[in-house]
């Protein structure tokens, strides 16, 4: 019976590479989730990542229209971030990544998925994935190396 | 593959839910979000309850006015990007009742609170800024309410489990309580883990509804289904069915979607009335709840009045400021108790 919960987390997951911000992530999770269930779809993580992705694209795009008011422009901050940073130093680096570097990370590396497939499911040529990969490796490389001559 | 490709795997596979919010979402694939396919059945009674009403209907008085029976009932809808953004809406309290100051950054929203709570607003208005609304998990900020108590929605049955709330307004008898909806899930989730905490329809999934009824002698129990019939000058338009999801001792909690929360600001805003209807032939579904339960019979009609307060819409539904709450049983047939 540990099938949702660990599908939950799976999704969870997925939400984080795509937020960075676990708080945004559990909202996205739960709306994903709430889709699903309401389109009573197959409760299998294809297609929870799918309907995560998909309400990720929704929420980006609401972002394009945020009223702002008074004069403020800053950008949100996510301080639940600081709990995978303080959880994990490879987090950091993981944080400084594009969202879409982090999404290809994941699917490739934690869900296993091969780089034409992290392709089909992510809308994007074979080479932009493995360009992805490739960046975020090596952008997350150069964080770590800078980050461990900063404190040793 | 390279050397930091595990380290990256095991980054990712430590972060996992946590158990109450795994738990949670996991209730909802037992009980899946549907649509009441009764509302046939219900605008037909409503329809009939609704039209011989209307000449009853109490006028509603002002918002916020000076009252000895403040009920009121609010349709939160959540500030949708903000929620999804983490900006926030902070409040603040005039004389004429609560207004949004706007949408803000979190930082930015923080900062409004650590200001004097007595501020100028640009048009030289002065407010008082009571706190900030957010919606993700813990980030519901207290302002500075030193004046407020705490709605007993929110005890916990854990005192050390307590959670800071947004207190709209209080008056001598109510405390009005502003909740995103994921702070109302998690905390009627917390105070009523009995309670199912079904979402009926609507792709964003429940938003509360925070309904102030007048103590004890019209209450309403948590599991209990009403119905909100909009109601407008030709007839009723519609009716939606809510499972009320928490009660405490002067306030309860409804569940209704996003989609049928802007059907209910949108008939309003044309001129509809919106009224909460409980059928006699549904009380049987009482039976199992709680403690919290009581013997009253229906739930009073109200009259709504849209406050649109920048991104968010509310619904007010206040009463009779008399007392002369306007019943109906399913026959349709009205009473004014006492």
């Amino acid at each position: 019976m540990s099938e949702i919960p660990d599908l939950l987390d799976r999704g969870y997951r997925y939400a984080v590479a795509l937020t960075g911000d676990p708080v945004r992530a559990e909202d996205l999770l739960q709306e994903a989730w709430v889709g699903l269930l309401k389109a009573d779809g197959s409760r299998t993580a294809p297609y929870l990542l799918r309907a995560i992705r998909s309400k990720w694209i929704d929420a980006h795009r609401r972002d394009q229209v945020i009223p702002i008011t008074f004069d403020d422009h800053e950008q949100p901050v996510a301080p639940e971030a600081e709990r995978l940073i303080e959880a994990d130093a490879l987090w950091a680096g993981l944080l400084e990544l594009r969202p879409e570097e982090r999404e290809a990370l994941y699917l490739h590396l934690v869900e296993g998925y091969t780089a034409r497939e992290v392709a089909e499911r992510t809308d994007k040529p074979r080479n932009t994935v493995l360009s992805l990969l490739h960046r975020g490796r090596a952008r997350l490389k150069t964080w770590l190396t800078a980050a461990q001559e900063v404190v040793g | 593959m390279t050397d930091l490709d595990p380290q990256i795997k095991d980054a990712f596979e430590a972060v996992s839910l946590s158990p109450e919010t795994r738990a949670r979402l996991a209730r909802m694939a037992d009980e899946p979000p549907r649509r009441s396919h009764r509302w046939l059945l219900g605008l037909a009674i409503a329809a009939t309850i609704g039209l011989a009403a209307w000449p009853l209907v109490p006028s509603a008085p002002e918002p916020h006015a000076a009252s000895a029976l403040p009920a009121s009932t609010r349709v939160l809808l959540a500030p949708e990007d903000a929620v999804w953004t983490g900006d926030v809406e902070a409040f603040a309290m005039e004389a004429t009742g609560p207004r949004s100051l706007g949408t803000f950054t979190r930082s930015k929203a923080e900062d409004l609170l650590e200001e004097p709570a007595v501020k100028s607003l640009p048009g030289g208005t002065v407010v008082r800024v009571l706190g900030v609304i957010g919606g993700s998990r813990g980030f519901l900020l207290p302002g500075p309410t030193t004046d407020l108590v705490v709605s007993p929605m929110l005890v916990a049955e854990d005192p050390n489990d307590l959670r800071p709330v947004f207190i709209l307004n209080t008056t001598a008898t109510h405390t009005q309580l502003e909740l995103p909806r994921h702070d109302a899930v998690w905390a009627l989730g917390k105070v009523h883990a009995d309670v199912p905490l079904s979402i009926v329809d609507g792709d964003q999934g429940l938003r509360a509804v925070s309904i102030e009824v007048p103590p004890r002698d019209t209450w309403i129990a948590r599991g209990e289904r009403v119905q909100i019939a909009i109601v407008q000058p030709r007839g009723v338009h519609m009716t939606l069915e809510a499972q009320v999801l928490g009660t405490g001792d002067d306030s309860a909690t409804l569940g209704i979607s996003p989609v049928e929360a802007e059907w209910l600001v949108e008939a309003v805003s044309q001129g509809g009335t919106v009224r909460l209807v409980r059928l006699r032939g549904q009380l049987g579904e009482l039976a199992v709840q709680g403690p919290l339960r009581r013997t009253a019979l229906d739930l009073p009609f109200g009259q709504a009045i849209v406050v649109e307060d920048g991104t968010i819409a509310r619904i007010r539904f206040p009463y009779d400021a008399a007392g002369a709450w306007v019943l109906a049983d399913q026959k349709g047939e009205l009473t004014r108790p006492r």
